[in-house]
């Protein structure tokens, strides 16, 4: 019997990545947690068998140790998902450089630091490597500027990847989740929401396209938005 | 209970045969609709399903067709617009005919086919409308003035028939087949590529069936397919 598949997911939260997570293991995969702070994730990892990493998806040496890591004690990724994201919502005049800063070491830097080790532990072999994009992605709205200039550059990065790495057998997509997702930290917004679960049955199907059907970008969104 | 219906607007023998077997395979009654109804003949039976004649340029022939499907089937709750036509040509070659015809079979028929499938969809509160959009749907290539002006304002019609009909619980989605289909006539192709090296009919409508069951709180509204060694 050939063991279950990898996947990576970096940027564990209560929200997606954690929906993400409980979908892959249900699913039958082996899931690697990954967080600055593992130790929230606990009762993730024993409800779903998950096993937690601690890494600052930001830091080049801390990123080598986890695929390091991850290599060593369970094997080599078929999926990584790259999830984190910093919030940024300011009016122009009051932004400064640590927010434009902040913003992009963790989704453009972050992101490429995650996407290059995800393709070197994956080669000669296939997988697929998954970013989280938001509406900021394709939509810059007033006192975004930070935010979505970030948001803005990880698609660009997906999108180079996918021109790269598909002819080598891996396969790049970008979702844009275009609206607020049902978390505790959105109870209060009065809008249609997105369920993360349903979210994540997406980023599975999207793993799982054969290689002749492959998509680099789709939106997902609640019924009732508006867009 | 009685089973969904889907229409299938444009059945020829690559895409439109694969949707029509996927959506079988999914429990749902099957209508295909296409200019030659005698060329469906097979394929609908061997879906269990129904074949009709449309022409989807004309206004009269497209309202027929659902008449008929609905009395003979019932009401379609998934409807995917599949026609389109195409021919080649550069800018100082091809006639205002061809041009117009072009348009009308690749945008006008969509609108007559969406509009026409919303009206019984939104009196239930539900249903699916997929669109087949192209490389030429984003990019008008040398040659191709008379497919991309079409599939552009194809995917303008669903793009705004999604903004209009989401909330009335209609899911619009737009898929852009990024790449050639594998079919005998680009068998010479698939020869000089590696294996996928196009389109399998089959996988672009296992997409067709998920975007048709994605719960209405994560709705895509488009995406991209290509073979994984195409240039783009």
């Amino acid at each position: 019997m050939t063991n279950p598949e990898l996947a990576i997911v970096v940027g564990v939260g209560p929200g997606l990545g954690s929906a993400l997570v409980r979908c892959f293991a249900k699913a039958g995969m082996q899931v690697a947690a990954v967080a600055r702070h593992p130790d929230r994730l606990g009762g993730l990892a024993a409800t779903t068998g998950a096993r937690p990493y601690a890494c600052d998806a930001t830091d080049e040496a801390s990123v080598k140790a986890l695929f390091a890591r991850v290599g060593g004690e369970i094997g080599a990724p078929a999926l990584v998902v790259h999830n984190p994201s910093h919030f940024v919502m300011k009016p122009f005049l009051e932004l400064t450089q640590a927010d434009l800063v902040e913003a992009w070491r963790v989704a453009c830097y972050g992101g490429f630091l995650v996407g290059r080790q995800a393709a070197q532990a994956m080669l000669p072999s296939a997988g697929s490597i998954l970013f989280t994009g938001s509406t900021p992605s394709i939509k810059a709205g007033a006192e975004f500027a930070a935010f979505a200039a970030a948001k803005f550059g990880v698609r660009a990065l997906a999108q180079s990847m996918a021109r790269e790495l598909g002819p080598k057998g891996i396969h790049v997509a970008h979702i844009v989740v275009d609206g607020p997702i049902d978390t505790p930290e959105n109870a209060g917004l009065k809008m249609p929401k997105l369920s993360p679960a349903e979210i994540a049955k997406a980023f599975l199907a999207l793993h799982r396209q054969p290689r002749s059907a492959w998509t680099q970008e789709l939106d997902l969104r609640p019924a009732g938005a508006k867009f | 209970m009685t089973k969904n219906v889907a229409l299938i607007v444009g059945v020829g023998p690559g895409l439109g045969a694969a949707l029509a077997r996927r959506f079988a395979k999914g429990g749902v009654t099957v209508a295909l609709a296409a200019r030659r109804r005698e060329q469906l003949a097979g394929l609908a039976e061997e879906i269990g399903g129904r074949a009709y004649a449309c022409d989807v340029a004309d206004e009269a022939s497209v309202e027929e067709l659902f008449g008929k499907v609905g009395r003979e089937l019932g009401a379609p709750g998934i409807v995917i617009y599949n026609a389109g036509a195409y021919s080649p040509g550069g800018i100082l070659e091809i006639s205002p005919a061809e041009f117009e015809r072009c348009w009308r079979v690749g945008c006008l028929g969509g609108f007559f086919v969406g509009q026409r499938a919303a009206r019984s969809m939104v009196a239930e509160g539900r249903g699916t409308i997929l669109f087949t959009g192209a490389t030429a749907s984003l990019r008008g290539g040398v040659g191709f003035a008379n497919l991309a002006v079409g599939k552009f304002g194809l995917r303008a019609l669903a793009q705004s028939m999604a903004r209009e009909l989401g909330p009335k619980g209609i899911h619009v989605a737009h898929v852009i087949i990024d790449g050639q289909i594998r079919s005998e006539r680009y068998a010479h192709l698939e020869k000089e590529r590696p294996a996928d090296g196009l389109l399998d009919p089959a996988a672009i409508a296992d997409t067709y069936w998920q975007l048709h069951t994605q719960p209405r709180s994560a709705w895509t509204l488009e995406l991209d397919l290509r073979p994984w060694v195409e240039r783009f």
